[in-house]
């Protein structure tokens, strides 16, 4: 045993430094503040302090960090998407998290499973030879590959899906991976704190100051902060910030629910995605399997989950997985996702001066905290959007100059 | 299960039902920033909003009033011409 481990045993202060500060009072002003302390909210502060060397930020969170969608998803990280400017986007993303935990020192359980999306028609394998084709164009590793290749890396799976819709073949993407999602929003929020950021957790904005056309103050539950810079990273509550600032987006709430099963040894490598069944499912290193599925059917402000949604989903994955019948669901739970018309986010600057949109994550934002985080601090130290987001503006809506991400970002539309 | 006390067809699953999105209104066709704004862009905090809901089984169109802050359905009138018995 060596001596520090006997002094630190015989020790009475076991003085493990706090992940995050936790200041009791908000000063009078912040050169920047940050609605919402989930992975994006958190990857800004991280890369203003870090890259841009703007250190006086507040981060505000009206319940605790990483507690909204950012402890709601299913962890996946993909870059197979089909628009250009998402691919672009979305590789970024996918590099700044294959070398984060060096960055943040800390264990995030980067997983590279592989990522196969299946086909159970001539007309999905059509859609998906199209985002293999694009996605190689941009030096993606992704292509179309064929049954067999799905048994090989997943021997369990009934490729006839009970007979009713047979896997005709699959987009397989080799660095799909899954990560440990609250050590995402942990680790940024150490990161950034141990270089001055202020995380006020239980402190949800009320109200946003605007004088010509320029925000000037964000009120709080816990007092008034002068600042001239806002970042709204709210998912589900993005509309009640827009109706702050007197903004109306294209972004409407549906609840994307859910649910893991009870742990088993390991027999899932890869991700195993089906938009035709609408599921998607992992196994995480501790045995369970996080599934998923397509969004409710209709707006709903609430993260109630239902029976309805548990029972269809596993109707599907027993399609797919027969012998899982004898398995337990133990947890389902939603998160509210921001969609929007064409799948693709809503980031950048505003018709407000100072007042920065992270918004339109839906049911895809997880994999873009990176790179959400670095686009957003350039654009906000810079006042001007980062090139990765500038085809992401709200604006794109009144010009009809969507993205249509549908066929790649969600399963079941 | 989720079910809609529907005052038409009866008690009946929500899955048989389809939402086809909030009420726009008339579009004014003449400003074209204006229609394309009317169609996208609007409140979406929690509200009661006015949708319509298909039921695939009778082929019927209903118009609801739904709070989107707890789901509970305030109202239901059948939309299809000519559909009331």
């Amino acid at each position: 045993m060596s001596i520090r481990l006997l002094k630190y045993a015989l020790d009475r202060h076991h003085a493990e430094p706090r992940f995050f500060n936790t200041p009791d009072t908000l000063r009078d002003s912040y050169d920047v503040v940050i609605i919402g302390a989930g992975g994006h909210g958190l990857a800004c502060a991280y890369y203003l302090a870090q890259v841009h060397g703007i250190k006086r930020i507040a981060v505000l969170e009206k319940g605790y960090i990483g507690g909204g969608n950012t402890g709601r998803n299913t962890t996946i990280v993909r870059s197979n998407y089909l628009t250009p400017e998402g691919v672009k986007f979305y590789q970024r993303s996918v590099e700044l998290f294959q070398t984060l935990g060096e960055e943040l020192d800390l264990n995030l359980f980067y997983s590279t499973r592989g990522h196969f999306t299946l086909a159970h028609s001539e007309a999905t394998l059509r859609t998906m030879r199209w985002r293999a084709e694009v996605n190689k164009h941009y030096g993606i590793d992704s292509e179309l590959v064929g049954p067999e290749e799905v048994l090989r890396a997943c021997p369990r799976i009934d490729l006839t899906c009970g007979g009713t819709h047979p896997i005709v073949g699959a987009l397989f993407h080799a660095p799909g991976a899954i990560v440990r999602h609250d050590a995402v929003a942990w680790g940024y929020a150490r990161r950034a704190s141990q270089m001055g950021v202020e995380i006020f957790q239980q402190t949800a904005a009320t109200g946003i100051e605007i004088e010509n056309d320029r925000v000037v103050a964000v009120q709080t539950t816990r007092g008034r902060i002068a600042t001239g810079k806002v970042v709204s990273a709210v998912a589900g509550s993005t509309p009640t910030l827009l109706k702050m600032v007197g903004l109306q987006s294209p972004i409407d709430i549906v609840p994307l629910q859910a649910c893991v099963s009870e742990p088993m040894k390991p027999w899932l490598d890869p991700i195993i995605v089906s938009g035709s069944l609408h599921v998607y499912v992992s196994q995480t290193a501790r045995g369970e399997l996080v599934m998923g599925a397509a969004v409710d059917p209709a707006e709903l402000h609430s993260t109630r989950s239902s029976l309805d949604f548990v029972t269809s989903l596993s109707d599907q994955m027993l399609d797919l997985f027969p012998f899982l019948a004898g398995v337990k669901i133990v947890r389902q739970w939603a998160g509210m996702a921001d969609m929007t018309p064409d799948f693709a986010p809503v980031m950048g600057k505003t018709a407000i001066g100072g007042f920065y949109l992270d918004a339109g994550w839906g049911t895809w934002g997880f994999k873009a905290t990176p790179v959400c985080g670095e686009t957003m601090a350039f654009t906000v130290a810079h006042d001007t959007n980062h090139r990765l987001i500038d085809a992401f503006g709200m604006a794109r809506f009144e010009r009809l100059q969507m993205l249509g991400e549908k066929g790649a970002a969600a399963v079941g539309h | 299960m989720k079910q809609f006390d529907c005052p038409h067809i009866g008690r009946r699953p929500a899955s048989e039902f389809v939402c086809a999105g909030g009420m726009i209104g008339v579009m004014q066709m003449e400003d074209p920033v204006a229609a394309r704004r009317a169609l996208y862009f609007g409140d979406a905090t929690a509200r009661i909003k006015r949708e319509w809901w298909f039921h695939r089984p009778s082929q019927l169109w209903f118009r609801f009033e739904r709070d989107t802050a707890n789901d509970q359905v305030l109202s239901i009138d059948l939309a299809t011409p000519g559909a009331a018995e």
